[in-house]
């Protein structure tokens, strides 16, 4: 948000649109720039300037908030926190679950392309002409930008690719479970004992990882 | 009518040991007159193999693909090769392999390969429009060099030259942005782009790179056998969206405001 501020002063509301165009996918709450704003307001980093009411204001940064920005910009920056609720189902799920995960794979796949989409809509709003500028014409801040764009890009459409990996895995597996529910099914049949495999999915899951080594080691090799 | 190619209900799949490998399931999709298709995907998910089928070079195991409403599974091989060279062409990465030529004379083989509609061309005019190809993509330069002494760059602006050069309907472009680093990325989509608008091309492009989808008008996704269409589209028709962006932060603006 300083960065927006600085980079041109602007009205609360004009900020908030910058943001939501810029770093769209972040979803950042519907308060998010306001509160930024009052809060840099309050420790000094930046300052309202020319009008009453909150549509008049025109935000500028002070010179504690450049210095502070630049400090921050040059900062290292640490590996992000990944908590993937996603990687736990699939780790506790039963193989009666596996359709289902499918799905939710799959649509969450749509999800990913549908932010990369959104990054292909803004990229041709933005280049139109999409003519070929030689490094020097073009603006210092479409030289950066693009450069975020494309990190948001890879990590969306990455995404996107790794999840149809593992929903392809994932049907393999479903098939494996099918085939032995049948056998065990079979098995069940001639000596009386069935159902044995649902009770203890940990154990047919490294079954499936250990035994069959065919499935598991075959299906990643390719 | 400015549907181009239309792919309904495609299977393939190859046999791999004792076990079918499906690489596609059920595929459809339609890339229209001046339209940029891409299909995203991994190494290995069967982009290529899509790209092959519409191509006309492989048969589909069940399914439809029509060029411009013919059906490509019912034609001879000589109707076939005469498409692939003609209305169709291919830009892939591959390069004159061993053969050793002038990227002149390699940019120029769709035209002297006999199955193009310019077969019957003088010498002079085959060179002369394999001169134009170059220059339009901007690699005037390379006609006299070989494969072997120029950049990725450059082979990727050749490769784009050969595929332009025999004046087709429709391009498919595999994986040719592969080598290449983001501002150059750009720089070749942005190309293929004003290049479909300009010709009227349609283009169906493989790419294993997500950041190579950015300046197309239809992002597709192959894995797992699936090919899944991204979100907003028409079948067949070019959708202008500076325009339904505008429209759409509008909207948003209007709901924000209430």
């Amino acid at each position: 948000m300083l960065g927006l501020v600085i980079e041109r002063p602007d009205h609360g509301f004009s900020l908030e649109r910058r943001l939501e165009e810029r770093f769209g996918s972040a979803r950042f709450a519907y308060s998010t720039a306001y509160s930024a704003l009052r809060r840099m307001e309050k420790e000094g980093l930046v300052r309202a300037v020319g009008g009453d009411t909150e549509r008049e204001v025109v935000y500028e940064a002070t010179k504690k908030g450049v210095d502070h920005f630049r400090s921050w910009v040059r900062s290292p920056s640490s590996a992000p926190v990944v908590r993937e609720e996603l990687h736990a189902r699939i780790a506790l799920c039963e193989p009666r679950d596996l359709p289902r995960l499918i799905d939710v794979v799959h649509t969450e796949e749509l999800a990913c392309i549908a932010e990369l989409d959104r990054i292909r809509r803004r990229t041709l709003d933005e280049q139109h002409d999409a003519t070929r500028r030689p490094l020097a014409e073009e603006a210092w801040s479409t030289l950066m930008d693009r450069g975020v764009v494309h990190g948001e890009a890879a990590f969306w459409g990455g995404r996107v690719t790794q999840l149809a990996r593992l929903r392809a895995y994932l049907e393999q597996l479903r098939e494996e479970a099918e085939r032995r529910a049948l056998a065990e099914h079979r098995q069940g049949l001639a000596d009386g004992r069935r159902g044995l495999a649902d009770r203890r999915p940990t154990q047919e899951r490294r079954e499936l990882a250990g035994d069959d080594g065919s499935l598991a080691e075959g299906g990643r090799a390719r | 009518m400015s549907e181009l190619l239309c792919m309904s209900g495609v299977d393939k799949s190859f046999r791999r040991g004792s076990q079918d490998l499906r690489v596609l399931k059920d595929a459809s999709l339609e890339v229209g007159v001046g339209e940029v298709v891409c299909v995203l995907g991994t190494r290995g998910q069967g982009k290529t193999t899509l790209l092959r089928i519409a191509a006309g070079m492989e048969s589909a195991d069940s399914g439809e693909v029509r060029f411009r409403g013919e059906d490509l599974t019912g034609l001879s091989d000589r109707k076939l090769s005469r498409l692939l060279g003609g209305q169709i062409a291919w830009a892939g990465r591959s390069g004159p392999g061993g053969m050793r030529m002038r990227l002149l004379d390699y940019v120029a083989m769709p035209l002297l390969a006999g199955h193009s509609r310019a077969r019957k061309r003088g010498r002079e005019d085959v060179y002369a429009r394999a001169r134009a190809a170059l220059e339009r993509v901007g690699a005037q330069g390379c006609g006299e060099q070989r494969w072997e002494g120029i950049s990725d760059w450059e082979r990727a602006l050749v490769e784009l030259a050969q595929g332009i050069v025999g004046e087709p309907e429709l391009l498919l472009v595999d994986d040719l942005t592969d080598a290449l680093g983001i501002r150059e990325t750009d720089e070749l989509t942005a190309l293929i782009r004003s290049l479909s608008k300009e010709l009227g091309l349609g283009v169906l492009m493989s790419v294993s790179d997500p950041q190579a989808t950015l300046f197309s008008d239809r992002i597709m996704t192959l894995g797992g056998g699936t090919l899944t269409a991204g979100p907003s589209q028409e079948p067949g028709n070019v959708i202008e969206f500076p325009d339904l962006g505008a429209g759409r932060r509008e909207a948003e603006r209007g709901r924000r405001g209430s």
